[in-house]
């Protein structure tokens, strides 16, 4: 043991001592934290929306009025002449636009039921979707209380079921909640997994690795040597980016905290094995870059931090069980919002555990061959 | 050179580790990489307290060998001893005996002088105080006071090769193996380096060296030459020359090579 | 400008590429994965959100309601419970996403005032469906609510979705990843190799041959700018066979912008080249002065409208953003200068700013 402590001191000198590096463990995260959370939002807020009201009655102003007081859209009101609307969807000015027909207010007052148009640029399907919800909303809204206040005239009484909705977790439905757990576990992922890698390889590619290959040291004590110390400083990382998560973002944690750190633990274990695997299969520092980094997109893309797993496809589906950061993410989702205990979470322990044990197996035993062949 | 104090306590647990008369014994030993044999059987003795030389071009199998004696890469086949220890089945028990120092000094640039120092000897098991006794008796040969403090990566090229070989003699290993230690350094260093290396095989430490400098081949007590995974003549210095009828070990080696 | 001394270095470094499989692998494999993940899996359209439904009315008027949701696309009805104090229990063990409460007072209610009220309860920790979940069902519910009176819904809705009307993510992703890719080989790779050979001490050997800066430079990024630009024709083509996405503007203009779009991440790559020393940091660095920004906060998914003003600011001097205007405007509008000349502009004028003040630095240092 006393020798694995010589490792981890060294390995600690190393990188407190070099100043870019501590700015990549600890400034960059926090960039990252802070512009992530802001930037990934899949809402949409201050979209430009023409609106081309041809009416111009009471009623259609009201309609207009009611998108302007929402914060998802910002109204334009446009001259209507011929195809201008379209023209400037096409020199992309705006990607939404609200055409209210002449005698718009008439027409439903007769029952000729008047047609809205709304015309969307689907380019980005998401941001379209999302609006598109809205708009129908709104619109939906309107003809609720124009039908409610009496201002339309219809032979019968409508009865109203009313919703009375209530988001538990997330009263205000944030998507900054749901965001932060994942960017923590990113850049958990990131120190961890990307440093060790780089950390060995470099000592291979300088020819340290040979130097500690010859003396007592066995490769469990190198390999614990050389991963304790970024176990150490993903802990703190960790740390830093829940205080910051939850003092700027106001992300509340209602989960046990010793829960949270033994899992982080489990979880840890698993990155510093992958972080010791590509370590195996490269030779040269920018090489396990690229690897870390391959393994890092694909481990995002596929961990449901930006979309929900179950809108992917079946095949897409089962890969992501393979996939570590899928459960960790989960995990602390559950465990921040929710206050979700082991009773609840004991699935995605039991997966992760046992990816990081094969994980660390394979790993291991990679190294070992590879430092005797 | 001024003799260490510690020269004959060295000496004398040398002989007690040793009761037999080879630090390093070879048989047969092969080693392929695919299809290329880097080291093609080779077979040979370096006795206790000898500074073995290991002459060859770049490319002839010394430092396959030389990995193949710390324990770094596995034989192929053929068989061989370190200090009494096989180097296929005791690899653990060899490599507390031993001293390595490689042509890359490979030692942490972005590490101080002591440092290094201390990790290298926390690693052989050793604690602070018996390393800062340790160094402070090398300090004759060394000269590395003052410059604890001073980050590795500032030192000179001969420094940091005098820094590497006392991290690999901390331990008082009894058989230090070189390669290519003078790499890189200019000649009044090598010069300086090789009367070293001298004073702590005086010590009984068994010194084995690879070297492609012909003029530091006369410095060995015997000289292996190798050339293309074969050795092609083990002796000393003297009587290679007298064999071959040459004056100098460099135009026997190329008569060797070319021939 | 360039004489016969420029070649050997670019000889030189397409060697380098070639020789390096595992990375040239990866450069390739990675925009197609991310094309299909992407493409496959970006789907905001949530459908089946598991429901658990709480009747404590049970009337013939709440049994049709309930039979109304099932019928959604939208819901899986997975849970019908008896207490609605079991709710938190079911959102705990994550039987479900979204719970429906109907009050017993719910058909009397209807009856009397004309007015039920009816409890909707959704998973707020994530965000988004919670809000498509509540969306679909204020929708729902006013519709039973008219159809249930007879009354037909007043106003049709019409929406036209142009430019991509099946709303195919990867219509969208397609042009992104080029964006991404052009960037993030153009910056990082450039910086990386010069980097490499000032640690090494190559880049003095090459500075004091007679070839000038700017030739080293070129001839250094050249081959990188090519392998991109191979990598990203290689992208559209297979987005256009595989995905169906269209190329309705000019391949010709698209080769201009994206050859402009490429002199400005080389020119960002030169500037990380010049501030740092080793290439760990270099790639540290590229990563978070192109990567993140480009898919952040470029619009390549989020969209930039909705991000606070601080960033909306950055997200100007990024140059996929206005990249990602001009491709996807070519590809899937078929735009021209025409209309493009307000983003292409813009990215030039980032383009010679990175320039300048890389040229500056370079000059600095060498």
């Amino acid at each position: 043991m006393r020798r694995v402590l010589h490792m981890v001191r060294k390995e600690l000198i190393q990188v407190f001592r070099d100043v870019n590096m501590l700015r990549v463990i600890f400034v960059v995260p926090m960039i990252q934290l802070f512009v992530l959370g802001y930037a990934i939002t899949t809402d949409v807020k201050n979209l430009k929306i023409l609106v081309c009201d041809r009416d111009n009655s009471s009623i259609s102003r009201g309609l207009v009025d009611r998108f302007s007081y929402t914060e998802y859209f910002i109204v334009d009101r446009e001259a209507c002449a011929g195809g201008n609307v379209e023209k400037r969807l096409f020199d992309g000015d705006a990607v939404l636009a609200l055409v209210i027909p002449g005698d718009f207010a008439h027409d439903m007052d007769r029952q000729a039921r008047p047609e809205i148009q709304i015309l969307i640029d689907g380019q980005n399907s998401n941001t379209a979707a999302v609006a598109l919800g809205y708009c129908n909303r709104i619109l939906l809204e309107f003809i609720r209380d124009s039908l409610a206040a009496g201002n339309l005239r219809f032979k019968r009484s409508v009865r109203f079921i009313e919703p009375v909705s209530r988001a538990w977790y997330n009263p205000e439905l944030k998507s900054v909640y749901y965001m932060i757990p994942g960017i923590i576990s990113v850049i958990l992922t990131i120190v961890t997994m990307l440093l060790t890698s780089l950390a060995i390889v470099k000592e291979r590619e300088i020819g340290t690795l040979d130097q500690l290959m010859v003396t007592p040291l066995e490769p469990w004590q190198i390999i614990a040597g050389k991963t304790i110390p970024f176990a150490l400083l993903g802990f703190l990382e960790m740390g830093v980016a829940m205080t910051f998560g939850v003092l700027w973002f106001k992300v509340p944690v209602a989960g046990s905290l010793v829960l949270l750190a033994a899992l982080s633990a489990v979880f840890i274990m698993t990155t510093l094995s992958l972080g010791i695997f590509i370590s195996t299969l490269v030779d040269t520092q920018q090489q396990a870059l690229f690897a870390a980094w391959f393994i890092l997109v694909t481990c995002i893309l596929l961990s449901g931090f930006f979309y929900p797993i179950s809108n992917m496809p079946q095949w897409v589906r089962v890969i992501t069980l393979a996939n570590p950061l899928r459960y960790f993410i989960e995990i602390l989702r559950e465990l921040f919002l929710k206050g979700a205990g082991l009773s609840v979470l004991w699935p995605e322990i039991l997966s992760l555990g046992a990816i990081g044990l094969t994980v660390f197996v394979m790993a291991t035993a990679r190294f070992r061959t590879r430092v005797w062949e | 050179m001024t003799q260490p104090d510690a020269g004959n306590e060295t000496n004398a647990r040398g002989k007690k580790a040793s009761g037999h008369d080879y630090a390093v014994t070879v048989r047969d030993l092969t080693r392929m990489f695919g299809e290329f044999v880097a080291v093609d059987n080779v077979s040979f003795d370096v006795k206790r307290g000898e500074i073995f030389g290991f002459l060859g071009a770049n490319g002839a199998g010394k430092t396959t060998t030389i990995k193949m004696l710390t324990g770094l890469l596995r034989p192929t086949s053929g068989t061989g001893t370190v200090d009494g220890l096989d180097i296929s089945n005791d690899r653990r028990a060899i490599k507390s005996r031993i001293g390595y120092m490689s042509q890359r000094f490979s030692l942490y640039d972005d590490l101080k002088v002591e440092e290094n120092l201390f990790f290298f000897g926390g690693v052989y098991g050793m604690d602070r105080d018996s390393v800062e006794a340790r160094v402070s008796e090398l300090d004759d040969m060394l000269s590395l006071s003052g410059l604890e403090n001073r980050m590795t990566a500032s030192l000179p090229p001969g420094h940091k090769q005098r820094l590497a070989l006392a991290c690999a003699i901390l331990h008082r290993p009894p058989v230090l193996f070189l390669d290519e230690p003078t790499g890189g350094v200019d000649p009044v260093a090598r010069r300086y380096f090789w009367d070293l290396i001298s004073t702590i095989a005086s010590d009984g430490t068994t010194v084995f060296v690879t070297t492609h400098y012909m003029d530091e081949a006369e410095y060995c007590h015997r000289l292996s030459i190798m050339h293309a995974g074969r050795i092609v003549e083990v002796d000393s210095p003297a009587r290679i020359k007298e064999k071959h009828g040459m004056t100098s070990i460099q135009d026997v080696f190329i008569k060797l090579v070319d021939g | 400008m360039i004489n016969s001394r420029f070649f050997p270095l670019m000889r030189k470094e397409f060697i380098h590429i070639a020789r390096d499989r595992r990375s040239l692998l990866i450069l390739f494999l990675m925009p197609v994965l991310m094309m299909f993940v992407f493409g496959y899996a970006i789907n905001m359209d949530v459908k089946h959100i598991r429901m658990g439904i709480c009747d404590l009315s049970r009337t013939p008027t709440s049994r049709a309601l309930i039979e109304a949701v099932s019928a959604s696309p939208y819901f899986d009805v997975t849970v019908r419970y008896e207490d609605p104090r079991l709710t938190g229990e079911l959102f705990r063990r994550r039987e479900i996403r979204a719970a429906v409460i109907i009050p017993r007072e719910f058909a009397r209610d209807l009856g009397a005032s004309g007015v039920a009220r009816i409890g909707v309860i959704t998973d707020g920790t994530d965000a988004n469906t919670a809000t498509l979940a509540q969306n679909y069902l204020e929708g729902l519910f006013l519709e039973r609510s008219l159809s249930a009176g007879g009354v037909e819904f007043p106003v049709r809705i019409k929406s036209r979705i142009l430019y991509n009307p099946d709303m195919e993510s990867s219509h969208f992703v397609v042009p992104g990843i080029v964006a991404l890719l052009l960037i993030m080989i153009g910056a990082l790779l450039t910086s990386v190799t010069i980097v490499r050979e000032k640690e090494t001490g190559t880049l003095e050997q090459i500075l004091v041959s007679p070839i000038r800066g700017y030739e080293v430079v070129l001839g250094k990024a050249l081959p990188y700018l090519v392998l991109a630009f191979g990598i990203a024709v290689f992208i559209i083509i297979f987005g256009c066979l595989w995905f169906h996405v269209p190329m309705l503007g000019s391949w010709s203009w698209l080769t201009l912008f994206c050859i402009i779009y490429l002199f400005t991440s080389l020119a960002i790559g030169l500037m990380i080249s010049t501030l740092v020393s080793t290439q760990q940091v270099a790639m540290m660095l590229a990563l978070v002065a192109t990567l993140l920004p480009s898919v952040m906060l470029s619009g390549f998914i989020f969209p930039v409208a909705s991000m606070p003003a601080p960033l909306r600011v950055v997200s100007r001097i990024v140059p996929a953003t206005y990249f990602l205007e001009i491709i996807r405007g070519i590809m899937l509008k078929g735009n021209g200068p025409a209309e493009l000349w307000r983003p292409v502009l813009a990215m030039i004028a980032v383009g010679l700013l990175f320039t300048v003040m890389a040229i500056r630095r370079f000059r600095l240092k060498l």
